[in-house]
């Protein structure tokens, strides 16, 4: 149910300027090539009939300015704003030795367990999932400088996109990046905290007055590819998390249990 | 401060000691497992309350659960998570049934060699009918109050998840008393099993999901 709360809320929040994320999702790639390879076409013809020239350029001026739209990013709409950047650090998990029952969806497979995250005494983080027979999937750290270090992985998952990408999904979680480079943006209901990426950005999304967070999106340069969503923070720690892949079917979801 | 440590490093160990020491291999072997084979072989069902206790070696903490238990001779198992969250897995036969709190899922042992070793152990943890399994060699210990057989599997497959898996089996009346799992890194499952009913009626729709 909370799971279908969470989903149902995902449409909201971006300003209405900006074009759904489907209009731009996985076909818009070729539909601009596409659109490309017949402009080029057009402009053959074009050299072989002058007198259709001023028709067809009027025309294909106000066809390639309505899929430019769709071929650039989701976030192009957003305005620079001013603001502390560092206000998101509030929604840093405060993790010390917290449990969460656990549901993983990647493609045609259902995973249940137990994710367990315990704060040790040198400040790294440890991240442990394991099924509720007490059967380990993996042990994760990642440590107090940013670093990462797979303890354990189950050698059937023991892939290296697999690591890269759970990686990845827990420090959207865990907040713990560097907001030296961070800049601040809106739309017309929030604000958009955007940290640089290698391929895109990190946003973080909270109300104009930055006392929520609304949820945390990892992008490419056009569109999100992660969301993460925390509710229910208590003490500092979110009751439950939900990350959702945009490309594939991936989804972890989390409720808090107690230990 | 030291002292201090030092002293409760020491209670501890001795405490630990005095639960699990004191153990020699059995005298003999021949007639303990005559009498073993001989008690599993009377025991139809089992009914009880588990604590599984999963150790993180590195993480010097422990994840507790705990449940309700049912097996059902030849081959019916149920094991059911109360807490902290709700987990049921059920093997009737071939099959293995689980469900958590969002999807319910069978499979089939059939052709899924791992699966059928799983349910096999299982079964075989459960019943202390474990010499006759060929994915372990047994070993088997004794002290005043329990035997303990130490299973080492066989198989390279086996033991990527496997260390060992040791059976503490009360002397008076051959039940299955824990189940320890010992991980190569270091970590270890172990279930405890209370309030033990043996032979009580236990009716199918137990091992049926809807």
């Amino acid at each position: 149910m909370q799971y279908l709360q969470l989903n149902s809320e995902s449409g909201q929040g971006r300003g209405a300027t900006l074009p759904p994320p489907d209009v731009c999702g996985r076909t818009a790639k070729r539909g601009c090539a596409l659109k490309r390879k017949l402009v080029l076409r057009l402009s053959g013809l074009l050299r072989q009939n002058r007198s259709l020239k001023v028709g067809l350029v009027a025309g294909l001026l106000l066809g390639s300015l309505l899929f430019l739209g769709s071929c650039t990013s989701v976030y192009r709409g957003l305005q620079h704003s001013s603001g502390d950047v560092s206000c998101i650090r509030q929604f840093q998990p405060q993790f010390s030795n917290t449990l969460y029952s656990t549901q993983v969806d990647v493609l045609k497979h259902h995973l249940s367990g137990l994710l367990f995250f315990k704060k040790m005494p040198d400040s790294s983080l440890r991240v442990v999932f394991a099924n509720e027979m007490g059967f380990k999937f993996f042990d994760f750290e990642f440590t107090k400088d940013s670093g990462f270090v797979k303890h354990y992985m189950l050698p059937k998952m023991d892939k290296k996109v697999i690591v890269k990408t759970l990686r990845n999904d827990f420090e959207l979680v865990l907040l713990r990046a560097s907001l030296e480079k961070a800049t601040m943006l809106q739309d017309s209901g929030y604000h958009y905290i955007a940290v640089p990426t290698a391929k895109g950005n990190n946003y973080y999304i909270t109300d104009t007055a930055c006392t929520r967070l609304e949820r945390i999106e990892k992008s490419s340069k056009r569109k999100p590819v992660v969301k993460v969503w925390m509710r229910h923070y208590e003490q500092g720690v979110p009751d439950t998390i939900l990350i959702q892949h945009q490309n594939f079917k991936f989804n972890i979801s989390l409720q808090r249990v107690q230990k | 401060m030291r002292r201090w440590m030092l002293l409760v490093c020491c209670m501890s160990v001795l405490h630990t000691y005095a639960q699990t020491g004191g153990f020699k291999p059995v005298a003999d072997a021949a007639a303990f497992k005559q009498q073993f084979a001989k008690a599993s072989q009377n025991t139809q069902s089992i009914q009880a309350d588990f604590v599984q206790e999963k150790n993180l070696s590195m993480l010097s903490d422990k994840i507790v659960s705990k449940g309700k238990f049912w097996f059902r001779k030849e081959n019916k198992v149920r094991m059911e998570y109360q807490q902290p969250s709700y987990y049921l897995m059920v093997m009737n036969g071939k099959d293995i049934f689980t469900k958590d709190g969002q999807k319910q899922n069978k499979v089939s042992t059939k052709g899924n060699k791992l699966f059928e070793q799983i349910n096999r152990i299982t079964v075989d943890c459960v019943q202390g009918n474990v010499f006759n399994n060929p994915d372990f060699t047994t070993k088997a210990l004794e002290n005043a109050q329990y035997y303990r057989l130490e299973m080492t599997p066989v198989s390279k497959a086996l033991q990527q998840y496997f260390k060992t898996i040791e059976l503490l089996v009360d002397k008076k009346d051959y039940s299955v008393s824990s189940i320890q799992m010992q991980e190569a890194g270091g970590d270890n499952t172990i279930i405890s099993f209370l309030h033990k009913q043996m032979n009580v009626n236990i009716p199918d729709a137990v091992f049926t999901v809807k």
